[in-house]
């Protein structure tokens, strides 16, 4: 506004409608807008832009959906080796070194997934040993009604990281071809123990179908393979 | 012309800080961060959500925040309110999505000056729309800066910072945004 009786600038109108205008050029601005017409409607439209941008509903979401994966990608930033943070970053860092770290974090959670299975299934194994007899406290074994809400959501919940491990599975053997023939290889020998241990988890559910702490150890199997894979998938 | 919280979403930000949780999650406490998570996570998602127009970018940009919150809680040091360094922290998650997948015309102005002038709008608004589809109408970068300064009340300077444009630059953005809103909106 150069002269009193030239219309408001861009700058002038905006600032003034968001209340971002500076204190001393309130008093002039709101003079010109009550002689002119033309200023103070396109200043009116742009208040009445701020009222409907405020008066918009917030987007939302069924934010409970969120967290398990929020929890799966935490769990497996706490398998990393010390030293090495696997940040969100470093995921997207190009190269080996990114890779390594891939594989660093497929064996340390081998070393998980095997080690927690041994623990559980150990005094099972001991039991079998000794002709049925149990070693093992009734406790450990944490056993659970069939069909209860909290058994038949673990089953759900094993369920849909199997089948995302599966579709992680599929979309690594097409990316096969980018990967080094010992990285490859290497995948492969992991994989491989991972499944091992969900094998020996299934058949331990197999044989006692009631066991919450079974079932939440093969899901918690399955979803640790499911995030090793998207990371590997990530990774590409 | 920042949106304020609901009092629900202030009341359990609130709880959730004065109960420690901060501390415990800091220590490692997954149960505690998932209270923060559940205090919080609404305005990310809302924030992921504007700025990019889509809800399934949106829900991945809230998961890939708050995995960036995890990893770097310790760094908290209650110098602000921890909503508010969430909050940053979700603005950085998603400016760097936009710029992985910028297009070549996602930031320029030259995109902003189409929508502004109504060379596209008109081909593409028939009706009145709501705001929210309105925003995502806008140019990726205008959609950025509008929402930044409108919605969630981060000055011109700030949002200078955070996106790397010179702040005439965002002003001129948000000009051209409001602007473009005022025509799709048939205000």
């Amino acid at each position: 506004m150069t002269h009193p009786s030239a219309h408001l600038t861009e700058d002038e109108r905006q600032l003034f409608a968001g209340r971002d205008l500076a204190a001393e050029r309130v008093r002039d601005v709101e003079r010109h807008l009550a002689a002119c017409p033309d200023c103070a409607a396109d200043v009116a439209r742009l208040e009445r832009l701020a009222a409907r941008v405020h008066d918009a509903p917030t987007p939302t979401a069924p934010l409970d959906e969120l967290w398990p994966d929020i929890r799966a990608r935490i769990d497996a930033t706490k398998l990393a080796p010390n030293g090495v943070r696997m940040t969100h970053s470093a995921w997207r860092r190009p190269g080996v070194a990114r890779r390594a770290i891939v594989a660093a974090a497929v064996i340390v959670a081998i070393v998980g997934v095997t080690s927690i299975t041994r623990l559980v299934l150990a005094p099972r194994m001991h039991r079998s040993a000794d002709n049925g007899m149990p070693r093992a406290s009734q406790a450990q074994t944490n056993p659970a009604p069939a069909g209860t809400p909290a058994l038949t959501a673990v089953a759900d919940s094993e369920r849909v990281y199997q089948e995302e491990a599966q579709l992680l599975l599929n979309r690594l053997e097409l990316e096969r071809s980018m990967l080094r023939p010992e990285t490859a290889r290497a995948v492969d020998r992991d994989l491989r123990v991972i499944d091992q241990a969900i094998a020996e988890l299934k058949d331990a559910v197999a044989r006692d179908p009631r066991n919450a702490a079974l079932h939440q150890l093969l899901a918690s199997s399955y979803r640790q393979k499911a995030e090793l894979l998207k990371r590997l998938a990530n990774a590409g | 012309m920042a949106l304020i919280p609901a009092d629900d979403s202030v009341n359990s930000i609130g709880r959730a800080e004065s109960d420690g949780v901060v501390r415990r999650a800091q220590q490692g406490d997954v149960e505690a961060f998932e209270s923060i998570y559940r205090a919080h996570a609404a305005a990310v998602y809302a924030l992921c959500r504007r700025m990019t127009s889509d809800d399934r970018q949106a829900r991945e940009l809230t998961q890939d925040s708050f995995v960036r919150v995890w990893e770097r809680l310790t760094q908290f040091r209650g110098q602000s309110a921890l909503a508010t360094w969430i909050h940053r922290v979700a603005v950085n998650v998603v400016l760097e999505h936009l710029r992985s997948i910028r297009r070549a015309d996602a930031w320029s102005g030259a995109d902003a000056y189409d929508v502004a002038d109504g060379r596209r709008v008109d081909a593409q608004i028939h009706a009145r729309l709501d705001v929210d589809a309105a925003v995502a109408q806008l140019p990726a970068g205008a959609r950025t800066v509008f929402v930044l300064h409108d919605i969630e009340g981060y000055s011109h300077d700030e949002i200078a910072q955070m996106t790397g444009m010179a702040a005439g630059t965002a002003r001129a953005q948000l000009w051209r945004a409001r602007r473009a809103l005022m025509r799709l909106l048939d205000l």
